[in-house]
């Protein structure tokens, strides 16, 4: 119930990333039990709650709450943002799908009813993170919707203290420039822990932290790894394709390999053969079939190599101590 | 006689049990057992409601103990009895003084600097003791980080300032951050894992939560020997919590009391309470701001200082005194928020 500040420090979590390197330094990452709000363009706030939804899976289960005109969207999740994301971070989008449970608002009313069933199910299964999209999609509207909001949004949040997962919630903003207010009653504004506006600067995503209670502010950065949701450069950094494909060596591929020795060899060969410089003067991209097969045949030499050198290295002690004895019976 | 004497010369030392020990003076808190009446059934009723000692009693109202099973007529009693001992002793102030020992006990209340000189000054001296303090003002104006430095500045010596004591911070919002202390203490040449051990947090999760560790507060006071207690936000959960008019008078009440519980604990333990405030839209408003302070006039009238908080130009942050006793309203004061907390606008950025 209480406890010193030092142990608070001790236990000190920096919080789940959001999988995009600018906003993560921006923000300093999402925190167990707090609300952050992320708002402005929802070309750009999507693909990021879908991608912190990606980054969260690998930690546990994630809940989401969507706030949709079910009957004109006919959807819950947006699947091919959600794959580009997982694709993007290296993950299989089955494997995060099978990770998120869901419900849907589909009006002001039914916005506490559904925050209350997702509370629920935060408490029963955990949560790594409570994504609640498009908060602000029926406010302002008929009489009743910002205290729906404000009580759902209040359900939530408890619910996700209690589990030790962030809230993230994305809304629309009122007003242009710096000074654009997400579109939320302002005691809702007042209840989050971080506050980031999401704009675009020509082709680029920018990020604008507002409030924040440890990280300075306001200060902003162009969100370059967006990449992949079509923002910005429309070839993603070399670093960033360099780590995916290695990531998915290591989890698609390695498991595939039955024999031990075939996965040290593997591993060796990550180890000691690929190299950020190598593969970028061979101009890495995507793995294609060919570098498959060239990485099978390697893994087996390398095998093969390896059990080599071990026979090699027994025959040599064995003729070395052979050589001593016949030397000794010479003299 | 002022608090502050009192606690250094504890008048009834060996008197009673419950000896503790409060900003490295020690401090005699009466046991229950001193009252007339008092069972063990009683004692845990008293105890269910968070009242353990002589102080806590007379920081609560007889209604409390009511709802708490305890006969009103009894109550009552209990509650007069329980502060004719205190003053009797000398703990607490007797109820009519001249306006010089007023005067007197003013100039010895304790106040615990800011850590920035503009602020200190719009205070007169800093941040008081046996008052309840508001920060009210918009988001991202500055409310968090004052009261992160307060949690510093609190444990300064008092030639620098401080009280050389530790703080309680209730945490509604999930916006404590001990990397945050740790950064202020050290810009300000501190020993920071010190620091952070004298700074107690409470995480609350909803308004019923945090009456409840309102109602123990007493007891955490004594036991973490604090001298200030901050709730940031007062509000936030119970505006959550009680949406619509239809609920505006029950939250109002349960305000209202909890207001009541902490500036009791600010009088009777000589703590500084702080507590921060949000802001609402008022469409009615023609003419100047159209933001005013939330909590309605329950909120306005139970805390001692209200001091408005907005962002200025080249972001600064200005702090203006918007209800006091005595403090000029008229005053402005200019702040910057660095990695030493809160400091003056023409500070080095």
């Amino acid at each position: 119930m209480i406890e010193r500040a030092s142990e608070l420090l001790r236990r000190y979590d920096a919080g789940l990333g959001t999988g995009v390197e600018e906003l993560d330094r921006l923000v300093g990452g999402l925190r167990p039990g707090a609300l952050h709000i992320f708002y402005g363009e929802p070309a750009i706030t999507s693909p990021i709650l879908y991608r912190a939804m990606v980054e969260a899976h690998w930690r546990g289960p994630v809940a989401y709450m969507n706030n949709t005109d079910y009957y004109g969207e006919k959807t819950l999740v947006d699947v091919e943002t959600l794959s580009a994301a997982s694709e993007a971070a290296g993950a299989e989008p089955l494997e995060v799908l099978e990770s998120i449970y869901c419900v849907a608002a589909f009006n002001a009313e039914r916005q506490v009813r559904a925050a209350g069933r997702l509370a629920e199910e935060v408490r029963r299964r955990g949560a790594s993170l409570v994504a609640v999209h498009n908060a602000s999609a029926f406010y302002p509207g008929g009489k009743g919707s910002a205290q729906a909001l404000s009580s759902a949004l209040s359900i939530l949040l408890e619910a996700a203290s209690e589990a030790g997962a962030p809230v993230l919630a994305t809304s629309l903003s009122r007003g242009s420039g710096a000074s654009a207010e997400p579109l939320l009653p302002l005691h809702v504004i007042h209840r989050s822990s971080v506050l980031v506006l999401l704009s675009f600067r020509g082709s680029f995503a920018a990020a604008r932290l507002v409030k924040h209670p440890s990280m300075p502010a306001p200060r902003s950065a162009l969100l370059l790894s967006l990449w992949w949701a079509g923002m910005g450069r429309i070839t993603p950094p070399f670093r960033q394709v360099y780590r995916r494909v290695l990531e998915r060596i290591r989890r698609v591929y390695r498991p595939l390999l039955r024999d031990e020795r075939h996965r040290k060899a593997l591993d060796g060969l990550v180890r000691e053969v690929w190299g950020a410089e190598h593969a970028a003067i061979g101009s890495l991209g995507e793995i294609t079939v060919l570098d498959s097969m060239n990485l099978a045949a390697s893994i087996h030499n390398k095998a093969e190599i390896e059990e080599l050198k071990k026979r090699l290295g027994k025959l040599e002690e064995r003729l070395r101590s052979l050589e001593e004895k016949a030397r000794a019976g010479g003299d | 006689m002022p608090w502050s004497i009192l606690v250094a010369v504890s008048p009834a030392a060996g008197k009673g049990e419950g000896r503790g020990e409060r900003g490295g003076d020690e401090v005699d808190v009466y046991s229950l057992d001193d009252l007339k009446g008092v069972g063990e059934a009683t004692k845990e009723k008293l105890a269910s409601i968070g009242i353990y000692s002589l102080l806590d009693l007379a920081a609560a109202s007889p209604r409390e103990l009511a709802d708490a099973g305890i006969d009103p007529k009894k109550a009552e009693e209990l509650c007069l009895q329980s502060r004719l001992l205190l003053v009797s002793s000398g703990f607490l102030d007797s109820e009519l003084l001249t306006g010089k020992e007023v005067l007197e006990r003013r100039r010895t209340l304790e106040r615990i600097t800011t850590g920035c000189s503009s602020l200190d000054k719009l205070l007169m001296g800093g941040v008081e003791t046996q008052a309840v303090t508001e920060l009210v003002g918009e988001y991202g104006c500055g409310k968090t980080q004052i009261c992160h430095t307060l949690c510093v500045t609190i444990q300064l010596p008092r030639e620098k300032g401080g009280l050389a004591a530790g703080a309680i911070y209730v945490d509604t919002e999930s916006t404590f951050r001990p990397e945050r202390v740790y950064e202020i203490a050290k810009a300000r040449g501190l020993n920071p894992d010190k620091i952070l051990e004298n700074v107690v947090v409470a995480e609350v999760y909803n308004s019923s939560h945090l009456q409840l560790v309102v109602r123990e507060l007493g007891s955490y006071v004594e036991k973490y020997r604090a001298r200030l207690v901050v709730v940031d936000s007062v509000i936030s959960h119970f505006r959550a919590d009680y949406v619509g008019r239809e609920n505006l008078s029950e939250r109002q009440q349960r305000l209202n009391a909890t207001l009541h519980r902490l500036l009791r604990i600010a009088e009777i333990r000589n703590v500084a309470v702080v507590v921060t405030n949000q802001v609402l839209g008022d469409p009615g408003a023609f003419f100047g701001s159209p933001i005013k302070p939330s909590g309605g006039h329950v909120l306005a009238h139970s805390t001692t200082y209200r001091i408005f908080l907005r962002r200025g130009p080249e972001d600064t942050r200005i702090a203006r005194i918007m209800d006091s006793p005595y403090h000029p309203s008229d005053v402005e004061a200019r702040f910057r928020i660095t990695e030493r907390g809160v400091e003056d606008a023409d500070s080095k950025k």
